[in-house]
């Protein structure tokens, strides 16, 4: 009878969504809510965590040790100071300097021996990005990105590019350490012997250096000809730890140091690591014994320009790496305040229940 | 021929012509709502992005990273990013133009019957042509706008249903020129030819001028012959139209706007904070570059190895300012905009597949129609609504009636069913006659056109109130079956009776009243029916006792909203009627004054009546009105009732939908001039502010007439005061620009607040344009609101659902995936800043150049991503029941506060992060082994801290963990890990990417420090957003968070008490919340306090009169009556 109302049609249920877990939003879910009851469980775990995470990393790193001789102002053997050492006023001299260096404690272990530098930015961009990485892979002439220390300009029009280029290899430290250990019994100083092994990881330096290729009859020299050394270095970049007194050192691009340089440090005060002691030597194959050492310096990098401090670090290392307590501190500093924190939440919490069943 | 008329007028031939040819110059009636094609996409999508801020500059720092040397991150490191995410942009735009293509397809190629050759053929939509010759069934939507040439019923009538158009509820009348009305089959139309002249397309709906010249012979033709396209035919078997404007030249299409760019206030207010980023980075370079500068004089020359930056043009001071400028551009987020875009696509699908939101008599759900807005729904305070189509079914239903002091009929019954009435109807005492006599006035007194189809007796008219009451009265047995021009003939109690029609007194808004002399077994009555106002005034001597038991009843009726009238009766002696005629013949054929002598000379006749008795109609609501109304103002949701209908029927559906209750004071403005206006707003604002302190329910209603005054100048003010304090606002008799002229005030007056408008029709199209967030009552094909709208929903009921629970959950997820995006990229990046102090201010990054570009597209991608899918801040059925709750979420808005709050949490991580990085790999040697990191190991250790911290900060905010949520969380600081180690080989294979990452990796997982720094640094960071969070919900917990508590342990509310007694801001909270969620319960109470204001307007609406009818109608009442012979054959139309 009523003709005006919308005749109802079945049509199926060709739209019907599906009934799903996930197009309904119906997911099964964990509802968190940060109260403080809830908090409570939370804090103390974490706190009690921290605590006992802190107190063994504290003896983590008192288990390291670590000896450090600051060489900024060092004596020569004939009594003078240098300090204010420029290679413009020393030429090619290099000035070598001596510590007697005690060690309280037997250092056992693998032995680490660094150098390291305040207030020094290999961190400043210009001077981080200027070097080429193509180059160093043995590329010799690729020099992009190395302006202005790119090439060497010769009146007759030729550049000749320098090998390695840019800033970071122009400053590349080349101060030289050896150390002897004073023996009481005979009073002569034997060198302590030193590895180049693990300082650089094996497949970091495999990519990422590589003198240039050499034909059989090639010396490295050859492959470097027609390149020029930065304007800072001594010798050419073929040299380049030719002469060195410690085994396996490696030449030209290769060389340890050199690579240990190129890996710029992220911070103005910095650890590089120079060599590690060889435990292969039977006198040393715990490690160094406490006594007296004496170690010798090639002193010629310059800081004094720029009120920077050299340093020479001895380490034996446990799991934590080098000693140093901030991380331990920090976890207990932290590991304490979470248990006041959660101290205060109970009596908060206690001061609730209280109140719910004596309500005034 | 015309061709006097001016240029710009459409002429054209209808009929068979051999040539087409000067046709095809009219546009053609394929639509189309596509924003590109395939040569405008390109140009078009690139110029909407690059109005975006972010995007230019991002296209700047691409572009200026493309200087040599001056970039810290190399010089594609933006650009890859960014072209990444352009391309998921572009994809999501052909996504949605493909949707809205086939959508248009649909509407093309929905079937129309077309003349071709004398024969009708089935064609679609976009093949009509103007000039062509269409046929229309019924319940039909014209395809175009036609020239009403001929129709099955008499005289060329149709009646059109326009409730997509103006939102009235009376079918409209439009008549066919004689000249063409007599064309009732294909033979006939096929032999017409005309020369047809009219106006060029406008926009104008009620004015239209053509003229049509046949045979030599111009005729004039007006709106009364127009069938606009999106009108729909109703109880007329057929019509025969000419085509006169199609496609986008049609009157609706050129009403429809296109479609508006709507941005969210999310979207404005995340520009303003990326300006202030912007702001913040500006200031970071300069700051810098100044430091850089300092650092230079103080340290250069000295600085032996530097030296080179004495002279270098790269070390000067506009360089720095640019080099820090590209080094901090990631402040602003990247991914923001995309993370947003791909999180708003799948939050449109969680709309579009929520079964909750399914209809299955129409198998339709909510659609999506744009993903921007989702969050809106969540920030909803002002709802604008339709009313027909979208509050009602647009159906009434006959459903009681008062006769004597008897009440029959009750409201449970779907439609009127009482047995009683029969029954006493039959007993035969002065009761019974009064039943018959009512039963009689429901069948005789109205403008009705019965036709017998297939045996089936089908009522045609243009009040459905009428329609009601004559299929009331034919369900109890006086069935009125024919209707010739001097008589009816209604089947009383099984016999024929033949009443004689003497004369028709028209119904009008003004007389509120119809009235009809008939002649009844040779007795003359009056029948009146009409306002009970105006029948009271005109009831004879001592009909107190009547009228008191009436008005109870019609306060009864009332009170469930439903729209009654009065029945009175008059008997008249011959010597009376006689007298009265002829004045009343005169004041019909009077030119001057006509409405006034007609309303005079009837005044003479209607007085001294019976009251009979008063009838009840139901104006049918969608399903779960009321109660979706009640939880939406519990929402704190002021929901306002726009509509085309007459005040009356507004105030009726708004008692009805629970807008207003019985209790409720009405503040009715319906003044005609400026100065009424104005004094009677400044009067009701003043009220208002009683009330308020009264803690009184107040509503206002308002006529579109006032509203015109109440727009302009002054007024404006305080009708903005006003309608901003009422909890709800009726506002009736409003034309569709009206409409979407009150939501723009709306929104200017209420600048915060998100206003919502709902409806169904294309009446509503302005308005829903014209809103925040405009939503469409789907589910009928063709229905143009819910194509222009912004959401389309089945049902009305679904909105509670839409915005409750999707509007609250998107906007609280939209806001975290924002703040957590400014939250991550500042926490990584101003990690620059405290590096550059240790690097002398060159702007050296401390990351590796390409992690840092894929922070955002890679690592943490994929947490914000997360969090706005799968986040719920509260379970869906806990604020469906508590809808309070929506009004908290709001208060959790997008802040200043909040993005204070994240901000400094940023900063004081990556000050945590950074220098705890920093002590820790202070002498950059934290191996056993003797290995030492270099530049990266610092970088990328802490870069790992600020991953794993921000994967942890996701979670840590993420109100429910479900298992993507803690996959994508910890997967991404695994994605991070398994990058490092892929990323340490490429060196030196492809270019020479990665030659700083070479090897990386194995130095920095082979030192335990590494990994005991990263089990305590995040957690060191992050334990104290814990420790804060947890105190913060100890000490002033916001009423979700009670609610959240409240369900966790479901206890009772006293459990609330007990939580909130530790400070009186929450017990303010608490009282909001549990005041609310009682008041949703026990709204209503129907005490009945006559307020002391009480206007007579107000008191007017107590008795609940309404009554709609097509009052200047293409055909006058009376002559409708006259003209019909419903016993004629009618013809076929073929």
């Amino acid at each position: 009878m009523p003709d005006d109302i919308p005749k109802i049609r079945q049509r199926g249920k060709k739209n019907q969504p599906k009934d799903t877990a996930w197009k309904q939003q119906k997911l099964p879910a964990l509802r968190p809510h940060y109260n403080i009851a809830s908090a409570i469980p939370v804090t103390l775990v974490t706190g009690v965590a921290t605590l006992a995470m802190g107190i063994a990393l504290y003896f983590g790193h008192m288990g390291s040790l670590e000896q450090e001789v600051i060489y900024t102002n060092c004596t020569l053997q004939n009594g003078t100071q240098v300090t204010r050492i420029m290679r413009s006023e020393t030429g090619n001299q290099t000035f070598q300097c001596l510590y007697s260096v005690i060690l309280e404690d037997d250092f056992t272990g693998d032995v680490k021996f660094y150098y390291g530098l305040n207030k020094f930015y290999q961190n400043n961009r210009l001077y981080f990005n200027s070097r080429n990485d193509q180059q160093l892979r043995g590329k010799v002439t690729e020099i992009d990105g190395c302006d202005p220390l790119q090439y060497v300009d010769y009146k007759n029009g030729t550049k000749i590019p320098i090998a390695p280029c840019g800033y970071v290899a122009n400053s590349m430290f080349n101060d030289t350490f050896q150390l002897f250990y004073m023996n009481d019994t005979t009073g002569r100083g034997v060198r302590v012997p030193w590895t180049t092994r693990g300082v650089l990881g094996a497949t970091e330096m495999k990519r990422k250096f590589r003198n240039p290729v050499r034909a059989a009859n090639q010396t490295l020299c050859d492959v470097f000809q027609g390149t020029i050394q930065p304007p800072s270095w001594r010798y050419p970049i073929c040299q380049l730890g030719a002469n060195s007194t410690d085994a396996d050192v490696g030449v030209g691009f290769e060389n340890i140091d050199f690579m240990v340089w190129m890996k710029v440090a992220a911070l103005p005060n910095f650890r590089k690591v120079y060599r590690i002691l060889n435990r292969q030597v039977d006198m040393f194959s715990n490690g160094l014994p406490k006594g007296t050492y004496q170690l010798v310096i090639d002193y010629n990098y310059p800081v004094y320009m720029y009120d920077g401090d050299k340093s020479f670090i001895i380490a034996s290392e446990n799991w934590v790496g080098p000693r140093n307590l901030f991380l331990p501190v920090i976890y207990l500093v932290v590991g304490t305040f979470l248990l006041l924190v959660t101290i205060l939440f109970i009596l908060i919490w206690l001061k609730q229940r209280l109140s719910r069943v004596h309500p005034t | 021929m015309p061709t006097e008329a001016r240029d710009n007028n459409r002429h054209f031939h209808l009929g068979t012509v051999t040539d087409h040819h000067h046709q095809h110059r009219f546009c053609s009636n394929r639509i189309s709502t596509c924003k590109y094609n395939g040569f405008s996409f390109l140009p078009r999508f690139l110029y909407e992005q690059f109005r975006r801020y972010n995007n230019i500059f991002f296209l700047a720092i691409a572009l200026l990273q493309q200087i040599p040397d001056v970039s810290p991150t190399g010089r594609y490191t933006t650009a890859v990013p960014f072209l990444i995410i352009l391309s998921v942009s572009a994809l999501k735009e052909i996504f949605e133009d493909v949707k809205r293509r086939r959508s248009d397809n649909k509407v093309n190629a929905f079937s129309v019957e077309i003349l071709v050759d004398g024969q009708w053929v089935e064609k679609e939509w976009k093949d009509v042509k103007v000039g062509d010759f269409i046929r229309v069934d019924n319940d039909s939507l014209f395809p175009a706008d036609l020239l009403l040439l001929s129709s099955s019923e008499q005289q060329g009538m149709a009646y059109i249903e326009t409730s997509n158009l103006d939102g009235e509820t009376n079918l409209k009348i439009k008549q066919a020129l004689d000249v063409t009305a007599k064309m009732t089959s294909s033979d006939q139309l096929s032999n017409f030819q005309a020369e047809i002249t009219c106006e060029p397309p406008s926009r104008h709906v009620n004015e239209f001028n053509g003229n049509i010249e046949i045979n030599g012979v111009a005729r004039h033709f007006g709106i009364d012959q127009l069938l606009l396209r999106g009108a729909r035919l109703k109880n007329t078997a057929w019509v025969f139209g000419a085509v006169i404007y199609t496609g986008h030249d049609s009157k609706l299409l050129m009403n429809s706007k296109r479609a508006p760019l709507k941005s969210g206030t999310i979207d404005v207010q995340t520009n303003y904070r990326i300006i202030f980023l912007f702001f913040v980075l500006v200031a970071l370079a300069l700051i810098s570059a100044a430091g850089s500068e300092l650092w230079r004089s103080n340290n250069i020359p000295q600085a032996w190895y530097l030296s080179f930056l004495e002279h270098d043009p790269k070390g000067s001071f506009l360089w720095g300012v640019l080099t820090f400028f590209i080094l901090y551009n990631n402040l602003i987020p990247i991914s923001l905009q995309v993370t947003l875009e791909i999180v708003r696509f799948f939050q449109a699908i969680y709309i579009n597949n929520d079964i909750e939101m399914y209809v299955v008599n129409s198998d339709s759900c909510a659609i999506a129609r744009t993903s921007n807005l989702n969050e809106e729904l969540g920030q909803v305070k002002y709802i604008m609504s339709d009313k027909t189509g979208t509050l009602t079914r647009n159906v009434m239903k006959f459903k009681r009636v008062s006769i004597g002091s008897r009440n029959y009929g009750n409201n449970e019954d779907d439609e009127f069913g009482d047995p009683k009435l029969l029954e006493d109807a039959q007993a035969g005492d002065e009761h019974s006659e009064a039943i018959v006599e009512v039963l009689k006035m429901m069948a005789v007194c109205h403008t009705v056109v019965p036709e017998n189809k297939d045996g089936q007796l089908i009522y045609q008219s243009s009040s459905p109130d009428e329609a009601a009451l004559v299929r009331g009265a034919a369900s109890q047995k006086v069935t009125f079956h024919t209707r010739q021009p001097q008589k009816v003939i209604c089947d009383v109690f099984g016999e024929d009776e033949t009443i004689e029609i003497l004369d028709v007194i028209d119904f009008t808004s003004d007389r509120k009243r119809m009235s009809v002399v008939v002649r009844d077994k040779g007795e003359i009555k009056l029948y009146t029916k009409g306002a009970d106002t105006v029948i009271f005034e005109r009831l004879e001597q001592g009909s107190e006792q009547s009228v008191d038991y009436c008005t109870e009843h019609l306060e009864d009726y009332a009170s469930f909203g439903y729209r009654t009238l009065c029945f009175a009766v008059r008997k008249l002696s011959n010597e009376e009627y006689a007298q009265w005629a002829p004045e009343y013949k005169k004041a019909m054929l009077a030119i001057e004054n006509r409405a006034k002598l007609l309303a005079e000379s009837a005044e003479k006749l209607e007085r001294d009546m019976v009251l009979v008795g008063a009838t009840a109609i139901e104006d049918k609501l969608q399903e779960w009105v009321p109660e979706t109304i009640q939880a939406l103002m519990a929402a704190d949701i002021r929901v306002w009732m726009l509509t085309g209908d007459k005040r009356e029927t507004a105030i009726n559906i708004a008692h009805s939908c629970a807008l207003c209750h019985p209790n409720t004071e009405l503040l009715i403005v319906d003044k005609t001039t400026y100065e009424e206006t104005y004094q009677k707003l400044e009067q009701f604002a003043a009220r208002s502010l009683e009330l308020e302190r009264q803690e009184k329910e107040f509503a206002m209603v308002i006529d579109g007439k006032s509203l015109l005054h109440a727009l302009t100048g002054e007024a404006r003010k305080h009708f903005g005061d006003l309608a901003l304090r009422c909890h709800a606002v009726v506002c009736c008799r409003m034309s569709p620009m009206q409409k979407a002229e009150v939501v723009e005030m709306v929104r200017k007056l209420a600048k915060h607040h998100v206003v919502l408008a709902i409806g169904d029709g294309a009446n509503d199209v302005a308005m829903i344009q014209a809103a925040n967030v405009g939503v469409g009552i789907s589910g009928e094909e063709g229905l143009q609101a819910a194509s222009a709208s912004d959401y389309a929903i089945p049902r009305f009921h679904f909105l509670r659902r839409l915005l409750l629970v999707h509007g609250a959950w998107n906007h609280d997820r939209s806001v975290k995936v924002i703040l957590y995006s400014f939250y991550k990229n500042i926490c990584l990046y101003i990690i620059e800043l405290w590096f550059a102090i240790f690097s002398a201010w060159s702007g050296q990054t401390i990351f590796e150049r390409w992690t840092i570009g894929m922070f955002n597209v890679i690592f943490t991608a994929w947490p914000p991503v997360v969090l706005g899918l799968f986040d719920h801040p509260v379970p869906a059925e806990q604020i469906m029941k508590y809808p309070a709750l929506y009004a908290s979420f709001q208060n959790r808005a997008f802040s200043i506060g909040n993005f204070s709050l994240w901000i400094g949490m940023a900063i004081i991580h990556s000050l945590s992060l950074f220098f705890l990085t920093y002590a820790t790999m202070e002498h950059q040697v934290v191996w056993d082994n003797g290995l030492t990191g270099g530049w990266l190991m610092l970088g990328n250790c802490a870069y790992t801290f600020v991953v794993a911290t921000v994967c942890f900060k996701a979670l840590l905010e993420c109100d429910s963990w479900t298992w993507p949520v803690v996959v994508a969380c910890i997967g991404s600081i695994g994605l991070w890990i398994v990058f490092v180690i892929i990323y340490a080989l490429v060196f030196p294979h492809i270019g020479g990417i990665g030659a700083d990452m070479a090897g990386m990796a194995y130095i920095m997982m082979s030192s335990w420090t590494f990994w005991l720094a990263l089990l305590f640094i995040p957690l060191a960071t992050l334990m104290w957003d814990l420790v804060i969070k947890s105190l913060f919900t100890i000490a002033m917990p916001t009423p979700r968070e009670l609610a959240v508590m409240y369900n966790k342990r479901n206890t009772s509310f006293n459990g609330f008490e007990r939580l909130a007694s530790y400070s009186s801001n929450v017990l303010e909270n608490m009282r909001l919340l549990t005041s609310s969620l009682r008041g949703s319960t026990t709204a209503g109470s129907r005490s009945r306090t006559a307020s002391e204001a009480s206007l007579a307007l107000a008191e007017q609406t107590r008795y609940g009169y309404a009554f709609s009818q097509d009052e200047n109608a293409a055909v006058a009442q009376t002559e409708l009556i006259r003209n019909v012979d419903s016993t004629q054959e009618k013809p076929t139309g073929r």
